[in-house]
């Protein structure tokens, strides 16, 4: 390469904003002499925008939604329970908590013989708590009976 | 977490997990810069759209191979320059059609402003045309997307070097080609030789 091509690499790494500021002042000074260079670049400069116009498209409103479709048979299925645990963040595992205590407190008593009993529920939810746990306890009682049999 | 909320990096984990809607996220996330990238490579309208679908398709297709060392976006763009270079590839091979495509949107589209006559403008368009793929690729990312040096070497893969030295190669190429078009410039304001 030439030392002139070599400075019209410059010339245009300056036009790019490129070059290193240690080269810029002696560039600046050759384009000021050099009318081939000014030329070129004055030309470059005229035909970029129309060449390589900025675009700035949007795309339609359905783009995405036409993406989705073309991916929809290699979507992988999910099961009921993945789809559960994605719906499922902490704020609304919480309120789904509070929504099935506030549904067994109004819906148990209904089975209960004391339904009339405004308490009845709270009652009755602590009577199948115990009974639960005693539940637990017998049977673990047996399987503890079973093991020092076999053993 | 909302989705406007996460960064690409969650969405694309999301979306490996089988998060339908955080690929659909990341795709309304990305899609007008893909298009416009598409639009000023292809520079037909319809063939940008198509192709910027065909980019996120082959984008979640291979989104197992992502490997998180880069960013999404830059790797999707690589994804968006590789589609386009293939069409452009493949209308090379058909040059009728390319002009055709030129004279209804290309010219067109081209900025008006540009003070440029018609037969100037088509000059260019065809110098424009005939540059292989790869130096067209550089000139528009540089030249209508604005990427600086550096952001050409991480979009193109390739060392700041052969940045250099591509992007020299491919406005040569096109003032070669555009010889009247830049010889009259020359003689016009400069009176030199280009």
């Amino acid at each position: 390469m030439t030392d002139h091509e070599s400075m019209k690499d410059r010339v245009f790494a300056l036009h790019d904003g490129e070059l290193p500021p240690a080269d810029r002042a002696e560039t600046e000074r050759h384009l000021a002499a050099c009318a081939e260079c000014r030329s070129e670049l004055d030309a470059w400069k005229r035909a970029a925008p129309a060449l390589f116009p900025s675009l700035r498209e949007e795309p339609p409103a359905s783009f995405a939604d036409r993406v989705m479709e073309r991916l929809e048979p290699s979507w992988p299925r999910k099961s009921l329970l993945d789809r559960l645990r994605a719906a499922l963040t902490p704020a609304r595992t919480a309120f789904a908590g509070a929504a099935a205590l506030a549904l067994g407190a109004i819906f148990l008593p209904l089975e209960s013989p004391v339904r009339a009993d405004p308490d009845a529920g709270v009652r009755y939810a602590a009577d199948v708590w115990e009974a639960a746990v005693l539940e637990t306890e017998e049977e673990a009682s047996s399987a503890s009976a079973v093991q020092e049999y076999f053993l | 977490m909302e989705y406007a909320e996460m960064n690409d990096t969650d969405c694309v984990r999301r979306s490996l997990d089988g998060d339908r809607d955080a690929y659909a996220f990341l795709v309304r996330r990305h899609q007008g810069k893909v298009l416009s990238l598409c639009l000023s490579l292809l520079r037909v309208r319809d063939e940008a759209e198509d192709a910027a679908q065909d980019v996120f398709i082959k984008a979640y297709r291979g989104l197992s191979g992502f490997r998180f060392e880069s960013s999404f976006s830059t790797w999707l763009y690589r994804i968006a320059y590789s589609r386009c270079l293939d069409l452009l590839r493949s209308r090379r091979r058909r040059p009728e059609e390319s002009l055709e495509a030129l004279t209804a949107a290309g010219v067109e589209t081209a900025s008006a402003a540009t003070g440029l006559s018609p037969e100037e403008r088509a000059d260019l368009e065809r110098a424009l045309e005939a540059l292989r793929p790869e130096e067209r690729l550089i000139l528009t990312l540089r030249e209508s997307q604005g990427l600086s040096y550096e952001e050409l070497t991480e979009a193109l893969d390739i060392s700041l070097d052969a940045v250099k030295s591509r992007l020299r190669r491919a406005r040569r190429a096109l003032q070669e080609r555009a010889r009247h078009f830049f010889k009259g410039e020359s003689v016009q304001m400069g009176g030199g030789k280009t």
